[in-house]
């Protein structure tokens, strides 16, 4: 079943087209990552489809219009957790059973998941950051909803924040839900998500499963005792290779079958003794890179 | 869903709230405490007013009705008015506005909650109003009857329009402001100064008076207006400074189609705009 379907779906402000013709459809089952530098058009996405900002063109629809009020069968967290600072996390969670229409008012299994049980008692605005992050995490789970959307989920939190937030976000994908994610973390998106779109400035540039969208070439982190020697030597080698020097080693983008052993032995006839190898396959971030740079 | 779920909301959201629980217990307070500062005033001219006139139902043209209803007219503006204001205000400060739409809300139902909240203090702070009249009545009031009592000239039905028009204004401006101190200073400055102000600017460009009454909250406030103004026309007939108000049937098509104005324009703004 397509959950979410849009089609042409544009917002501008003014003249500034923050969203242009998006056309999207996601699956049942997926995880998809909505990928895209800051204001290239994520937020508004799914400002749009939660039906907080009006696009300007364009429409979308939820779970093929087979039900009266989606949003129901949707936990979602846009930008930060939006709470009453005054109510303890108990008493935030039954405003949105309430409006859910949640029969369950057993809270504490969602709590648990986002390991914030100790604190259900203590108001809002005394929480951490991490921790608003997390009961919102708790809040989207509240009705067993379908669909799940998270919009930056690791914003702003610390190091140990984010690994947190990242092991509950890679529990919830396993749960057979369908996940939508927005992010500019791309390691983040790359680990958790099974599909991703690319958006730059409104408009998609890519979309597909994670597989597809990285490139078959591979890449190989090369270092040498005399870096110069190395370089002089590989371009003398018609190998007619993408080499790139970096700080601690230079990278060379090689076909899915180029024999690294080789290489070595090549180098090593030279008296090119090399210090570090490493064969990769292309990640998520440098495929973004490469997509979004000239777009 | 229904009005009953959407008022259970909000109270779960509003209940805990010290700024809305202090001005709702203020108001509580207030409304029933103002009225006794004028046993202060015991050697009132007989033939202006009288304690009878402040106490009792006894005097046909302004009695305890009046005044319980004047001092309404303050403690509703104030104290509910920016409840009303509070209640938009700060789910847009907190973003629980937004939040609420993302969690399921359809707009128009977020839109009713709000609609239904005011119109639910309105109702409260109307029977409140004739409670703590009735009882204050019933003391002061020798061989008091319930037909006595309630021949009031509608005041308690104005009360609850007079408190629909300022709670919908402050709705209006809370929908368009959405920041609950400017909300806030707006509202009660619009009320205070701002219409005042506008008002004696036309008289003073020679519009005629009757035009200028007709100003939104200068109708509202006529639905239960200062007593004293009545004293007159109660003494000496009608035709002198009891043409300072309005007559309750104008002020009452006013504020109605005011209120309803009021509401339909929240609405509107609400529904079009991104949240």
């Amino acid at each position: 079943m397509k959950v979410l379907e849009t089609k042409n779906l544009s917002k501008h402000y003014g003249h500034i087209k923050a969203l242009n013709k998006l056309n999207l459809v996601i699956e049942e089952g997926e995880i998809f990552g909505i990928l895209g530098p800051n204001g290239s058009g994520k937020t508004t996405t799914l400002g749009i489809i939660l039906n907080i900002l009006k696009q300007t063109d364009g429409s979308f629809t939820w779970f093929e219009n087979k039900y009266k009020n989606p949003r129901l069968r949707i936990g979602a967290i846009l930008e930060t957790p939006n709470f009453l600072p005054y109510l303890n996390a108990s008493d935030n969670l039954k405003i949105v059973a309430s409006i859910k229409g949640a029969k369950d008012d057993n809270f504490d299994k969602y709590l648990d998941i986002v390991n914030l049980s100790h604190r259900k008692d203590s108001k809002f605005a005394t929480y951490s950051l991490g921790m608003k992050q997390r009961l919102a995490i708790a809040a989207t789970m509240i009705g067993e909803p379908d669909v799940l959307i998270f919009d930056e989920p690791t914003n702003g939190l610390d190091p140990e924040g984010i690994a947190e937030v990242r092991n509950i976000l890679a529990n919830i994908a396993s749960m057979n839900k369908t996940v939508i994610m927005a992010s500019h973390i791309l390691a983040e998106v790359e680990k958790i998500c099974t599909h991703v779109g690319i958006i730059k400035n409104g408009n998609l540039l890519t979309k597909g499963n994670v597989g597809s969208i990285l490139s078959e070439e591979q890449i190989i982190e090369i270092q040498a005792t005399a870096p110069s020697d190395l370089k002089a030597f590989v371009s003398s080698q018609n190998f007619n290779l993408k080499f790139i020097e970096k700080t601690a080693y230079s990278e060379m983008h090689v076909p899915k079958n180029f024999d690294a052993t080789s290489l070595s032995k090549l180098c090593a006839d030279q008296g090119i003794y090399l210090s570090h190898l490493v064969i990769r396959k292309q990640n998520l971030e440098e495929e973004f890179l490469a997509i979004t740079k000239n777009a | 869903m229904n009005i009953s779920k959407l008022l259970k909301i909000e109270y779960q959201k509003f209940s805990q709230n010290s700024i809305i629980r202090l001005l709702v217990i203020l108001y509580f307070i207030f409304l029933p405490i103002a009225i006794f500062m004028a046993k202060e005033f015991d050697n009132l001219p007989e033939f202006l007013i009288s304690q009878d006139n402040i106490f009792t139902f006894l005097e046909d043209g302004i009695n305890i009705w009046d005044f319980m209803g004047y001092i309404g007219n303050w403690m509703v503006f104030f104290f509910l008015g920016v409840v009303a204001v509070y209640l938009v205000a700060i789910e847009v400060t907190n973003k629980t506005m937004r939040q609420s739409i993302i969690n399921g809300l359809t707009r128009q139902e977020y839109f009713l909650s709000k609609l239904a909240s005011i119109t639910l203090i309105s109702i409260i702070a109307s029977l409140y109003y004739a409670f703590c009249t009735l009882v204050i009545g019933f003391i002061h009031t020798e061989g008091a009857s319930l037909s006595l009592a309630f021949d009031n000239d509608w005041a308690i039905p104005r009360y609850f329009l007079m408190s629909m028009g300022y709670l919908s204004f402050a709705l209006l401006i809370a929908v368009l402001v959405r920041k609950p101190a400017l909300a806030v200073f707006l509202y009660l400055t619009y009320v205070l100064l701002i219409e005042v102000v506008l008002r004696y600017m036309l008289q003073y460009l020679k519009v005629p008076v009757d035009y200028t009454r007709l100003f939104p909250m200068n109708m509202v406030e006529d639905m239960h207006p200062f007593p004293m103004f009545k004293i007159p026309a109660a003494n000496m007939g009608p035709g002198n400074i009891d043409e300072m108000l309005l007559s309750y049937t104008t002020a009452t098509g006013g504020t109605l189609i005011y209120t309803v104005l009021f509401i339909f324009l929240a609405y509107r703004l609400f529904i079009k705009t991104d949240i």
